[in-house]
């Protein structure tokens, strides 16, 4: 990638050249907040200016814009990765009726098949973590007192059922689940929580 | 010299307030300045400044054809001189054209360091035409739907202006004009639409107009915060005057309500000095510093 497109996009983030990575993604969560769906004052729908098209075209580019800043900050091989890393399998759940014996991993948003063995922690790590502790997740549940329904989304990475939390309780929850069962939650809460919100925007 | 204007769609936002916090500001940084109160359908300058009776206007302008420089009136602040709105014109409507366009030729010969224009609500052609040839632009907003929808209005019609006043230029006018008819057939909904096409189409235009848009830098201000979620709805407009309007634009900084600021007019002092109004000259201090040091490409 040029210099060009790197003032490109940090034109589009209105970040100077100087930014640090921080600063570059509240940048983004900012520009979210302002042109995304729940954007306030700030957007004039009545005008042609800001029709559907147009801030779907805007989104994307803050989208792409960021993709490409962050490509190059964490120095990744590839010049232009896709904003969404886990783009392979469509969700599977319907093939499965019964819910998960031990041994089928989560089928929410799955990581290509090599993946979950490479990250240093996954949430199937929560599941080994608990075999080893020698916990139910009922016994899980009285020790957090996070729902069973929860902890078992969590361990399975069935985001679906996390839609009616917000994204602090979930993080909570995990990381009370982390601490029961042994699991270092520097690890893993912010691995979930990416994966969380790379479905959340695989949805959109 | 340079040419100030402060304007920004509708009124009551603050546009008189700023244009003068603004003047008094340059005055305080040692600049010799000349604040016109431009605002021809509701100038009150002169009430700003702390002069209740002045002995002239820009009427004697208009009317009488008295040469501006003697127009120039003094205040009681060092260094900032006014010359006020048409006061006593009894019909606003009879200024023309024209003599609004004289107006601005003899603006450039006053003698000083600044002269500030107070443009007044709305999207006239001499509005938008003065507010594109001055060297800094000050676009004021209130934290409201009613002010930030005519404020993207105002920049509509400026990028509109703009388009027109150079259209003819690069002989395009006639073909932009039936463009513009049958935009639908074209695929074009709005004005960023309607200038790409029209780039496509001549790459002259493009090259002029690339030039123009070096002629607009916006400096926007967001008056009568009460609370900080408030700046954040500011931060949120300039974001997108750049995305939506392609116009470069900086904030330049808020100014917080003053419920007490009514009590400052219609006395022999001017409203926003620093001994009556901490608030508002506070934060013009900082809208100042920032307009001054902020230059075009910098804007983020």
């Amino acid at each position: 990638m040029g210099i060009q497109d790197l003032n490109r996009c940090r034109r589009i983030l209105e970040v100077p050249s100087e930014a640090t990575p921080e600063e570059v993604t509240s940048a983004y969560h900012r520009l979210k907040r302002f042109h995304g769906k729940d954007a306030g004052l700030a957007l004039a729908p009545t005008l042609e200016e800001f029709s559907p098209a147009a801030r779907q075209e805007v989104l994307d580019e803050i989208e792409e814009a960021y993709a490409m800043l962050k490509a190059v900050y964490t120095e990744m091989p590839e010049p232009a990765p896709a904003p969404e890393p886990f783009r392979a399998p469509e969700p599977v759940r319907a093939s499965e009726p019964t819910r998960a014996p031990e041994s089928v991993p989560a089928p929410e948003v799955q990581a290509p098949a090599a993946e979950p063995e490479e990250l240093p922690a996954n949430a199937s790590s929560l599941r080994k973590a608990r075999g080893k502790a020698g916990l139910t997740l009922d016994q899980v549940a009285q020790e957090t007192c996070v729902r069973k329904e929860y902890l078992r989304a969590l361990e399975e990475e069935t985001f679906e059922d996390l839609t009616r939390l917000a994204a602090v309780n979930i993080r909570g929850y995990l990381t009370a689940f982390a601490n029961t069962v042994g699991v270092p939650t520097d690890l893993i809460v912010p691995i979930f929580m990416k994966r969380l919100t790379d479905w959340q925007g695989l949805k959109r | 010299m340079q040419i100030w204007a402060v304007g920004g769609g509708k009124g009551g936002t603050g546009k008189s307030l700023i244009a003068n916090g603004v003047g008094m500001g340059l005055a305080e940084l040692g600049g010799s300045v000349i604040l016109v109160d431009a605002d021809y359908g509701g100038p009150n300058q002169h009430t700003y400044c702390g002069l209740r009776q002045p002995s002239t206007s820009l009427t004697d302008f208009f009317e009488r054809k008295v040469p501006l420089e003697a127009l120039v009136l003094d205040t009681p602040v060092p260094g900032l001189r006014l010359i006020p709105g048409n006061i006593n014109t009894p019909n606003t409507d009879a200024i023309t054209w024209a003599q609004k366009q004289k107006l601005f030729r003899h603006l450039r010969q006053l003698q000083c360091d600044h002269v500030v224009l107070d443009l007044g609500a709305g999207s006239q052609y001499d509005t938008l035409d003065t507010f594109l040839l001055a060297d800094y632009q000050i676009g004021v907003i209130m934290p409201d739907r009613l002010s930030i929808e005519n404020f993207y209005l105002f920049l509509k019609n400026l990028k509109f202006r703009q388009l027109g006043n150079m259209l003819s230029g690069v002989g395009l006018k006639e073909q932009a004009k039936a463009l513009w008819k049958d935009r639908a057939e074209h695929g074009i909904t709005n004005a960023k639409g309607f200038i790409q096409h029209l780039q496509g189409l001549s790459s002259a235009f493009a090259a002029r107009w690339e030039e123009e848009q070096g002629r607009l830098f916006l400096h926007m201000v967001i008056n009568q915060v009460r609370e900080y979620r408030q700046v954040e709805v500011g931060l949120a407009v300039k974001s997108s005057v750049q995305k939506y309007f392609q116009i470069e634009t900086a904030f330049a900084g808020y100014i917080r309500h003053d419920k007490d600021l009514w009590q400052n007019f219609g006395q022999d002092h001017p409203a926003l000095g620093h001994e009556r109004s901490v608030t508002v000259h506070l934060a013009m201090e900082g809208i100042l510093s920032s307009i001054l040091t902020t230059q075009p490409g910098e804007s983020r």
